[in-house]
């Protein structure tokens, strides 16, 4: 470089260019603009609002949840950490039921660090984070995790959050050159899931990045899902031997505790209307309840959705992230709606969907208390046409009692 | 209150640690603000949206860190973010810098501190493109390091230098050729 056609060369220069560029600033900021006014009005409005809240969106599906989810956890901000931030590890971090873990491996420039593991009946949990990612012009590069079982048999993703630099929504933010995130696997696939689980599980983890185009060129400031790729189950077996689609940079070997606490129910079928709808499962797990609902579909050549409600008996506290819905059936309830809804997928005759719930506050402290779960309507769809092509109307109450309880445990 | 106060007062999500961070920096952020966005009304809007930014976000400062260089990094990403957002980058950031003319005898520095060639300096800043008016902020406003710099915008190093090399080429021809 010829420092002589550059401004400034030398430290008198920069001297006189400092002065310049002082006398510019100051040409343009009135010395006594006073800021605060305007930001109180904006920060600190008269009328106070609740210090967090929750906000719902029905009929989210997996492949749309993880944008839907970070919208909905808008007014959650000043988490403590990123774990407490995203919206799958949140309440898992807050009882300190994650396992902390600080397995890193570096590899030209990048390190990989797994920071949290966790297993339980329903999910299967990876935190991860990774620094000293080039950012080249335009592309940047999303971490992509797949975690197979020791038969290498890849175990379905449910659904990844991450955090690139800072998000207001998220109320959390990573250095630059950082990306943390958490990614929820699928474990009713794993042999004898969820009703006998092992007390340690072998993973294999690996993480590979895929260059995507950079959207905004601003660093910072953005967060970004890793959509869902896998459904539940396509197949009886939805585990697959085949490799991941792009070659691994890091590979972890984990052995991850199974947290054996569960309670899971079913299953039990009811008839409404003249159309049998069971309840395979129902799970209760540290990391949410988890349904399954099947059916054989009345035309199968249609695409099904179940809308879907969960009950607890009165007498419960109400957890402030519950939406609360008055009297069902003339009686008292506190009603939950479905956070993820994965699509239904044909098992034999029948097509099941899974929905994951809410565990509300309330029904933590009092375990035991009456559950109701319904399906309040199934819809056929036809593919070609955005109208419901058939409205099945129920309900199917399925009542969870200590008689329908399945033996669980290792 | 003393700024350890206000920033332990601010993190607690007072807003009166919050005033006193805003009345003690407000002016030196919109000056960083001004210089990347020659529009005031723009430099304002990235001033607040970095006081936001700071309140939303005043969880993830680190107690034992100073705050006017966490802050500066806020408002510089918003400033650079209404800059883009406006379409302000100029074209030939990345092309080639035809060689300047930058003999001794059209040495700019020689006039500097008259009004005329402070009134060339803004004018040849606005012409640089956003990224590159950030960096020579930083570089000789602010007194930043490449080092520090690189890792305020997140990028390389040897980008930064390039950057960097580039604009002090454009500000020497613009200065000398009177733009």
């Amino acid at each position: 470089m010829d420092e002589r056609s550059e401004f400034p060369r030398n430290v008198a220069e920069e001297a006189q260019l400092r002065e310049g560029l002082d006398q510019i600033a100051r040409s343009r900021v009135p010395s006594d603009r006073d800021l605060w006014p305007a930001l109180q009005a904006r920060l600190f409005p008269s009328a106070s609002r609740p210090a967090w809240w929750w906000r719902r969106a029905p009929g989210w599906a997996w492949r749309t949840a993880g944008l839907m989810l970070v919208l909905a956890l808008a007014g959650m901000a000043y988490a403590p950490s990123l774990w407490e931030a995203f919206f799958s590890t949140r309440l898992l971090e807050q009882g300190g039921k994650l396992q902390a873990l600080s397995l890193s491996q570096t590899r030209d420039g990048i390190t990989v660090t797994v920071e949290r593991a966790y297993a339980d009946a329903n999910r299967i949990v990876i935190g991860y984070r990774v620094q000293g990612l080039p950012v080249s012009s335009g592309i940047s590069r999303h971490p992509q995790l797949t975690l197979e079982d020791p038969e290498g048999r890849r175990i379905p993703e449910l659904i990844g959050e991450g955090l690139v630099g800072a998000s207001e929504a998220l109320g959390a933010a990573l250095p630059p050159g950082e990306i943390g995130g958490a990614v929820s696997f699928d474990p009713w696939e794993l042999p004898g899931w969820p009703f006998h689980r092992p007390g340690m599980l072998s993973l294999r983890l690996r993480v590979a990045f895929l260059p995507v185009p950079q959207e905004g060129a601003a660093p910072g400031a953005m967060h970004f899902f890793i959509p869902s790729q896998t459904a539940p189950t396509e197949t009886p077996s939805a585990l697959s031997a085949e490799p991941p689609p792009s070659a691994p940079s890091f590979v972890f070997d984990l052995k991850v505790p199974v947290v054996s606490e569960a309670e899971i129910y079913g299953p039990q079928t009811v008839r409404a209307h003249g159309l049998d709808l069971t309840l395979a499962r129902w799970v209760r797990a540290p990391s949410g309840i988890r349904a399954r609902v099947c059916f054989v579909p009345p035309d199968p050549s249609l695409v099904w959705t179940a809308i879907v409600e969960q009950g607890f008996a009165t007498g419960l506290e109400v957890a402030p992230n519950v939406r609360m819905e008055g009297t069902v059936s003339g009686r008292a309830l506190t009603v939950t709606a479905p956070i993820l809804m994965g699509p239904f997928t044909w098992r034999g005759e029948q097509t099941c969907q899974d929905v994951f719930l809410d565990i509300p506050g309330g029904m933590e402290r009092d375990r035991g208390g009456r559950v109701v779960f319904r399906v309040t309507e199934v819809i056929g769809w036809d593919p070609q046409n955005p109208e419901p092509a058939v409205r099945w109307p129920g309900p199917w109450e399925f009542s969870l009692s200590a008689d329908h309880q399945q033996p669980s445990g290792p | 209150m003393e700024e350890q106060e206000a920033i332990a007062r601010w993190r607690r999500g007072d807003p009166e640690g919050m005033a006193v961070l805003v009345r003690r920096y407000q002016q030196q952020a919109l000056r960083v603000a001004a210089l990347i966005l020659p529009d005031p009304m723009q430099a304002e809007d990235a001033v607040q949206a970095a006081f936001i930014r700071a309140w939303t976000h005043r969880k993830t400062f680190r107690p034992d860190a100073a705050f006017w260089p966490w802050f500066r990094q806020l408002v510089v990403h918003e400033a650079l973010r209404l800059a883009r957002r406006e379409g302000r980058e100029i074209p030939a950031e990345s092309g080639p810098v035809e060689e300047a003319g930058g003999a001794p005898e059209s040495d700019p520095s020689h006039h500097l501190d008259s009004q005329e060639m402070i009134q060339r300096l803004a004018r040849a800043l606005e012409r640089l493109s956003p990224t590159q008016r950030a960096i020579i902020v930083l570089r000789y406003y602010e007194g930043l390091s490449e080092e520090e710099i690189a890792h305020a915008l997140d990028c390389a190093v040897g980008t930064l230098k390039r950057h960097l090399h580039e604009a002090r080429q454009r500000l020497r021809r613009w200065l000398s050729d009177g733009l």
